[in-house]
């Protein structure tokens, strides 16, 4: 049975308030939180940046924003892909409690595992995934795009577009932060696909780098994100081309649409003009792997991954209540619905009201228009501004829908409040509302085998090169010395000489002395990884 | 606040016990406790997690962003 490797990125918010709810100098805690991981966590510091390396060889370390990064180490299932997920998620929590013991001024100090911020409509937070393998990387995008775009369907946070003036659900809200179908931006013109290779392996070796995935707290949404895209991957690997006839005409639009269709029965248009929907374009993909699960280039897991992707895809297509309790957007959509019932109103309202609303943004405004601006403060705060004009004007319509003006206040405070369940339904620690509710025992999420996590926070997975990259950070952490890590390379400072890991499956320790160049020096840093990787 | 962790750290309690074939009837009724249950934790969790001003929260954890 073959072999894959991957791994996830998450972007975590931070966040530290004061008693009285105020934001604290976000620089300047991270930095300080960043020092507290230096001087409680073992690590190895990251040969290019400020980060570092754990001994269950994930790296960590503060990205633009600036935001807290996790990625697990390289793993070759998808239960210990979820399994790490959770040991960094351990591993934050426990940074954030012991930083609120330590800094007087800060209350709270709050991870949240979320994917956009409500109040900033471009500002997002990546859970990017990497799959190695050896196909040339321009027959990627068409044979996974059709995957990723209905995908979505199982895993989708859930949560509200931050496009809309109103209020309106979306399976995946990363999918306002898309612009184009392939990019090599990660920044601004994000694409569906990411057209990013570069390996952290030897030079035979590329990696498929995935970001318009989210965080999610269901671990059966995690576990088929990791497995099921694995076992596309493998399919192209070995040439099947399983997207080939499930093109999709406008990719983009057509995520937008199943997007927006919580009863994942919206038809794209195929590019042969036959309809498609989210569930049918899964099915095409699980029916290959299933015809192929035994074949040799399938991993050993390719049949479970299978039954359980099956079985999620026929709870879809039934509308089954059962999973509500099982995938991040189910539960959200039902919390939603709910909470929207408790504040006095109804989906019916909240569309009507979100319909008015769209209307007024469209109509001419006193001020140039700001993405950052939220219209709907302004139409609560400034009461007499043109924007209070067009709300009389709109007097009449909002009679004639039945709504009232003064449901417009309820509706607004639903609506922040909506934002804040979002955000709060991914906060790390004992209240985030995910953890609340999985504590309770109300959810059906967890996948057997993902379990003992607490081993995963100080060990690496044992099936890929971080088991001993783990294991000598593990003897070099506090060490006097230059030793650094990176994800090709440990440097024993102590010896001066490099562990090589651009074999992302070594399980033996191959070390490298260098020769010194012409000045009779060398920097390990820069100079290893070009020529390890050119002898791989 | 360690100790806050701690309870945090507690294995999530397991609540589905193997139980025989239920009748449909049953069975309906036992999808609609089900939901009512998570619904009603949900509603506590919610109580418990919300600041008292979510526009204030939202604003206070505004923030620059990621990829």
């Amino acid at each position: 049975m073959a072999k894959q490797l991957f791994g996830l990125e998450t972007e975590y918010a931070f966040t530290a308030l004061d008693a009285q709810g105020q934001s604290v100098d976000r620089e300047a805690t991270v930095d300080q939180l960043m020092h507290l991981a230096r001087s409680t966590l073992p690590h190895l510091p990251d040969m290019h940046s400020s980060g570092m390396f754990l001994q269950n060889g994930s790296r960590f370390y503060v990205d633009a924003g600036p935001h807290p990064e996790f990625c697990t180490p390289e793993c070759t299932t998808p239960w210990d892909a979820v399994r790490y997920v959770l040991a960094g998620e351990k591993i934050l929590a426990r940074l954030a409690v012991e930083l609120e013991y330590r800094n007087y001024k800060i209350s709270e100090a709050l991870f949240f595992k979320c994917n956009v911020d409500y109040t900033k409509r471009h500002t997002t937070w990546g859970c990017h995934e990497s799959y190695l393998h050896h196909v040339d990387p321009a027959l990627l995008p068409g044979q996974i795009l059709p995957h990723l775009v209905s995908r979505i369907i199982y895993t989708g946070a859930g949560g509200c577009s931050s496009g809309s003036q109103g209020l309106e659900f979306t399976l995946s809200p990363r999918v306002n932060q898309l612009v184009t179908v392939v990019s090599n931006d990660s920044t601004h013109n994000r694409g569906i696909f990411h057209t990013k290779n570069e390996s952290l392996s030897g030079r035979y070796y590329n990696r498929m780098h995935i970001l318009c995935g989210e965080s999610l707290g269901s671990q059966l949404a995690i576990w088929l994100k990791i497995g099921v895209t694995a076992l596309v991957v493998a399919m192209v690997e070995a040439g099947l081309r399983p997207g080939e006839s499930v093109q999709l005409g406008a990719p983009l639009e057509a995520m937008r649409l199943f997007a927006r269709d919580a009863e994942c029965k919206a038809e794209a248009q195929g590019k042969d003009g036959q309809p498609l929907t989210a569930i049918a374009i899964q099915r095409h993909y699980l029916d290959l792997a299933v015809a192929h699960v035994h074949d040799s280039f399938m991993p050993a897991w390719a049949a479970e991954v299978c039954r359980e992707w099956g079985r999620v895809l026929d709870l879809l297509e039934a509308g089954s209540p059962a999973l509500e309790t099982m995938l991040d957007w189910q539960i959200k959509l039902a919390l939603f619905k709910d909470r929207i019932v408790r504040r006095g109103l109804n989906w019916e309202t909240v569309a009507q009201w979100t319909q008015l609303l769209g209307a007024l943004t469209a109509a001419p405004r006193g001020k140039t228009a700001d993405d950052d601006t939220d219209l709907l403060s302004e139409l609560v705060a400034v009461r007499k501004s043109r924007i209070g004009d067009q709300v009389k004007k709109l007097a009449p319509s909002i009679k004639a829908r039945g709504l009232r003006t003064v449901d417009l206040t309820r509706f607004l405070t639903l609506r922040q409040e909506l934002f804040e369940i979002d955000t709060r339904y991914g906060q790390l620690g004992a209240r985030g509302i995910f953890a609340t509710l999985d504590r309770a025992g109300v959810l059906n999420h967890h996948v057997s085998g993902v379990d003992d996590i607490y081993t995963a926070v100080t060990s690496a997975p044992s099936t890929s090169r971080a088991r001993l990259r783990g294991e000598w950070i593990s003897r070099l952490a506090g060490k006097p010395g230059r030793s650094a890590c990176d994800w090709q390379i440990l440097w024993d400072d102590t010896k001066r000489q490099a562990l090589d890991l651009t074999e992302p499956f070594e399980y033996q320790e191959r070390w490298v002395s260098l020769p010194r160049n012409e000045n009779g020096k060398f920097d390990p840093f820069e100079e290893l990884i070009p020529r390890l990787r050119q002898a791989t | 606040m360690i100790q806050r962790e701690r309870n945090n750290d507690r294995e999530p309690e397991q609540t589905q016990q193997p139980t025989a074939p239920a009748m449909p009837s049953q069975s309906l009724n036992n999808t609609r406790e089900a939901a009512e249950r998570f619904l009603a934790a949900g509603d506590d969790a919610i109580n418990r997690a919300l600041s008292a001003n979510s526009e204030d929260f939202l604003a206070a954890n505004r923030q620059a962003g990621g990829q």
